[in-house]
């Protein structure tokens, strides 16, 4: 007899623009199963996601090939009250409540429970009279399904984050005929009380005959509490089996395991000195939204290509933006042994620090500007070049400007129709070497690099690592490479550090294993190497 | 990806938005109307559209500045003006006259203003993301502080002064001080007596600007390639021919245009012919006279000169790039808020001068509620001549100040001509001024994001 399954999502494909984020993924939950759905950034998880929930996104793109059943009846969502008529329901990450209001008001927001009243036998519907107990009623049923004794009548302003999350669920179980949940990453913004607790509910709503699809990035929860669990891996399923088969070096190896050829690897560990440092960190914090650093300690030896790596959020990105000035930055960077003027941008690239942002359309570029006033811009402001002087002025050298961009355009075959098209009309990959140029034109002695491949091609990618190699290992540039593709660091960098919660989890050789890298970026710490 | 090569319908198309088509009917309009003038208005009509180009345009250029560093439009023009009105009256005060008595007014506005941009650029620091709205009442809450200070300041001169009683003027005569000065330096006066012939080279120009938009057409403008899928070679070559045409195609316009300027003003012998030839012939009645501000015209061109040679220093540059795009320039080192600093009072200042250049004109220093009505004409300007409220330059001040204050001059006094006869004592152009220049104005806010956002 076949199983029973409340969702089957079967061989289901997503393409963007002729890019396939999505290959035949089959996802299968049963009734009262948690099953965790893994992978890294990019994977193709919440592509998925978007599409059991009929997103906009998803049909604007031209939809999806495969089949959605529900229940075993074949279905069609394509809109997200579609999923909400079947049953499914999802807790949000951001919390999706509004502030001013109570619980049980925002628990029944647009639900509320209605009598009929004098007016509205004339009028119609919409001005019947709110049935505030009965309203309260359910509000206290749905949160004591989730495990929270909470005041209904409290304002939701006033609640502690970890009971907004319970909130959020308990809106989603009160709906009638609710029969699967998926959880987006519940635990990233709890603390570990407010996260057992969380588990534990979902337990008991597991217990109650509710599907639960959870994603998370935290491999030991997956190990706590989850029944099954599919790993998606570059938009394909590399694994689909009961969590008991498995650990947490296993989860780790199947998220981001690549079959990384050695020779690709250009790492030069026994190369450098360990006394010859040109950047140490010492309790380096940076308040930058999503990417908090905290006490950062890290010492960058002279002409290595020092990477750091680990999952969005956990602050990997916030170490160059600090170290720049671009977010509020606290503790010591000794740069040669003397202290960085923090959060002063422009005597840190005084000093020969350069810079090549993530954000390569906000932050990197100038995108209303040409090509070639875009590269010179910070070799101008900060040093001075490309300029002719008089006493009180300085004016552009539209000469030497017009040169420089001419070379580089030569060198790194930037497609353009000339040094004076706007840098916003240009591909994205070679909007990033512009700004490659762009940092390069300063002639730094230390660069900090930002997601340098991005959303560009394949060719334009190979031409930015190959160029920041060969900066480094000819020029004896130092590269701080941040990157959230690991294949990418791995093959470029001496040594790699992983990131997790703002702290450093371990720090690796780019020969390491797998499964080494997958917990570090999991936050399972271990002894330093 | 679908390849658009070479299709000169779509081509055309993307230059015609790129232009903007509120800009395009603008113009026709400006055409329609000149078309309309009557023979005999005719060198009216061009000393007073020239007159008010002059007049206007540097507080059209004020809003350069302020747009560039990305402060907006300059609503607060009427604040900065306030310093213009001191200093002329403190020339007024010591009967100074002439050019000499225009440039210790505009030297002491200046000074004046300096201090006056800084305390705009504070606050404009500390209201991000409303500038517009907080510079509107700013500008409008000083002037009317200011009105009491017209009635407290201890001038003596009874031009200023009210005869009796304390206070100010509300205008105050310039004829005999610094009026016109600017107007009168080298100006051009030209008379026509009765069956006199003026030729207008409209023929000429017309050739002219056919064989330049075919050389820039053909020669000059950039051409759609698919640069993506070239070779290198290919791309190279492709760029070296470019470079060659746009070199041959810029020295044949700059032929085309010395060889028109010689038609349209030689006087010589067979060049007459052609002139008279390729001109429209306008007989005139006696007592029609046309004048050029030669000296007025030329302060404006020497401002925008300035601020041109300013937009390309290193100060003007990192300014532009506070305004176009703060958080790229912060992270090349820029102070943004010092670059916004400097456009305000860049602002400030160009606002006081531009009033006294105004005024100089008009002959006339209005105080009291006067610079309240200065705000909207020049921002309404530099937005139909091609500004948005991120981007602004020159040529748009000068194409904006032209098409602007060009209708305002010649639709009242067309409109005026079929509208005569509504009833006794109602003046139509004077409607029809108020009705064209707030509907010019609120079409060109509505089109406020300009050239790039129109795409």
């Amino acid at each position: 007899m076949e199983e029973h399954y409340v969702l089957q999502m079967k061989n289901i494909g997503k393409e963007y623009s002729g890019n396939p984020v999505l290959k035949g993924i089959d996802l299968n939950v049963k009734p009262g199963e948690i099953h965790a759905l893994l992978g890294e950034n990019g994977a193709g998880k919440s592509t998925l996601m978007n599409i059991l929930f009929g997103m906009p996104v998803i049909q604007n793109t031209g939809g999806y090939t495969g089949e959605i059943l529900v229940e075993g009846k074949p279905v069609r969502i394509l809109s997200p009250g579609d999923a909400m008529d079947l049953g499914i329901g999802m807790v949000h990450q951001e919390f999706m409540l509004i502030p001013g209001f109570t619980v049980y008001e925002n628990l029944k927001l647009n639900r509320e429970l209605t009598k009929a009243n004098a007016v509205s036998r004339v009028i119609g519907k919409g001005y019947e009279s709110l049935d505030l107990p009965a309203m309260r009623k359910d509000t206290k049923e749905a949160l004591e399904k989730v495990g929270m004794a909470l005041d209904t009548e409290e304002t939701v302003s006033e609640l502690p984050v970890g009971h907004m999350q319970f909130l959020e669920i308990a809106r989603e179980i009160d709906k009638k005929g609710v029969r699967l949940l998926v959880f987006d990453e519940p635990t990233a913004v709890l603390n570990e009380t407010e996260a057992s607790g969380l588990l534990a509910s979902m337990k008991r709503l597991a217990s109650m005959g509710i599907a639960i699809i959870f994603i998370t990035h935290r491999l030991q929860e997956v190990i706590d509490v989850c029944d099954t669990v599919t790993i998606l891996r570059d938009g394909s399923l590399v694994a689909n089996h009961p969590v008991s088969e498995t650990d947490a070096a296993g989860l780790a190896e199947s998220m981001v395991g690549r079959s990384v050829s050695y020779g690709d690897i250009s790492g030069r560990e026994e190369a450098f000195d360990d006394s010859d440092i040109l950047l140490e960190f010492q309790d380096f914090s940076v308040d930058m939204p999503g990417e908090r650093v905290r006490n950062l300690n890290l010492k960058v030896r002279r002409g290595e290509i020092i990477g750091i790596g680990g999952l969005a959020g956990q602050g990997k990105l916030g170490i160059p933006n600090g170290v720049m000035g671009l977010y509020p930055a606290r503790g010591t960077v000794l740069y040669e042994g003397k202290p960085l003027p923090l959060n002063q941008t422009k005597k840190i690239l005084e000093q020969g620090i350069s810079f090549l942002s993530e954000d390569r359309k906000k932050i990197g570029l100038n995108l209303k500007e040409s090509i070639e006033d875009n590269m010179v811009f910070s070799a101008m402001q900060i040093k001075g070049e490309y300029l002719y002087h008089f006493r009180l002025f300085s004016f552009r050298n539209n000469k030497k400007i017009r040169k420089f961009a001419e070379e580089m355009i030569q060198e790194f075959d930037i497609r353009c129709v000339g040094p004076g098209q706007p840098a916003g009309s240009l591909s994205g990959g070679n909007q990033q070497k512009v700004c490659l140029a762009k940092a390069l034109a300063l002639n730094p002695r230390v660069l900090f690099v930002s997601e340098p491949t991005r959303g560009i091609d394949i060719g334009a990618k190979k031409l930015v690592l190959d160029k920041l190699k060969e900066l480094s290992h000819e020029q004896g540039l130092t590269i701080v490479l941040v990157s959230s593709e690991l294949q990418e660091l791995r093959s470029v960098c001496d040594r790699i550090v992983i990131v997790c919660g703002g702290e450093i989890a371990n720090i690796l050789s780019p020969r390491e294993d797998d499964a080494k890298f997958g917990l570090a970026m999991a936050g399972v710490k271990e002894e330093r190497v | 990806m679908n390849k658009k090569k070479g299709n000169p319908l779509s081509e055309i198309k993307k230059t015609l938005e790129h232009i903007g088509i509120s800009r395009v009917i603008v113009v026709l309009f400006f055409v329609f109307l000149l078309c309309m003038t009557p023979a005999q208005e005719m060198p009216g009509t061009i000393s007073n559209v020239l007159t008010r180009v002059g007049m206007h345009g540097v507080l059209v250029l004020a809003m350069v500045p302020s747009i560039r560093s990305g402060l907006g439009p300059n609503f607060a023009v009427p604040f900065g003006i306030l310093a213009g009105l001191l200093g002329g009256l403190i020339s007024v005060e010591f009967q100074l006259t002439g050019i000499g008595g225009f440039a210790v007014a505009v030297l002491l506005a200046m000074a004046f203003s300096l201090p006056m941009g800084l305390l705009f650029g504070y606050l404009m620091n500390r209201v991000k993301g409303s500038e517009m709205m907080v510079a509107t009442y700013f500008g409008y809450a000083l002037v009317s502080i200011m009105c009491i200070g017209w009635l407290l300041l201890p001038f003596t001169n009874n031009a200023i002064t009210w005869s009796m009683g304390k206070g100010l003027r509300n205008t105050i005569n310039l004829q005999s001080y610094f009026g016109n000065a600017l107007n009168d330096l080298g100006a051009i006066k030209k008379s026509y007596g009765a069956g006199e012939v003026m030729m207008i080279p409209v023929w000429l120009l017309l050739i002219w600007l056919i064989i330049c938009g075919i050389l820039y057409w053909k020669l000059i403008r950039t051409k759609q390639v698919d640069v993506e899928s070239m070779t290198e070679e290919e791309l190279s070559a492709w760029g070296s021919i470019q470079e060659k045409q746009k070199k041959t195609g810029t020295v044949a316009i700059a032929l085309a245009t010395v060889l028109a300027a010689v038609l349209a003003f030689g006087n010589l012998g067979f060049l007459k012919g052609i002139r008279s030839a390729l001109s429209i012939h306008l007989t005139m009645k006696a007592g029609t006279s046309m004048e050029i501000p030669t000296g007025m015209l030329l302060f404006l061109i020497l401002c925008c000169f300035g601020m041109w040679l300013f937009n390309r220093s290193k100060t003007g540059i990192a300014m532009s790039a506070a305004g176009q795009s703060p958080d790229c320039a912060r992270a090349g080192g820029v102070n943004i808020g010092r670059q916004r600093m400097i456009g305000a009072v860049m602002s400030t200042m160009l606002a006081a001068v531009g009033i006294l250049v105004y005024a100089q004109s008009f002959g006339f220093l209005q105080l009291y509620n006067a610079p309240i009505n200065m705000c909207f004409p020049p921002i309404a300007a530099i937005l139909i001549g091609g500004a948005s409220i991120r981007e602004a330059k020159i040529s748009h001040v000068l194409v904006g100040v032209l098409l602007f204050q060009g209708i305002l001059t010649m639709g009242p006094t067309i409109a005026g001509r079929y509208l005569s006869g509504l009833g006794e004592g109602i003046d139509p152009t004077e409607i029809v001024r108020i009705i064209i220049t707030n509907g010019i104005i609120l079409y060109a806010l509505t089109k406020a994001g300009g050239v790039s956002d129109e795409e």
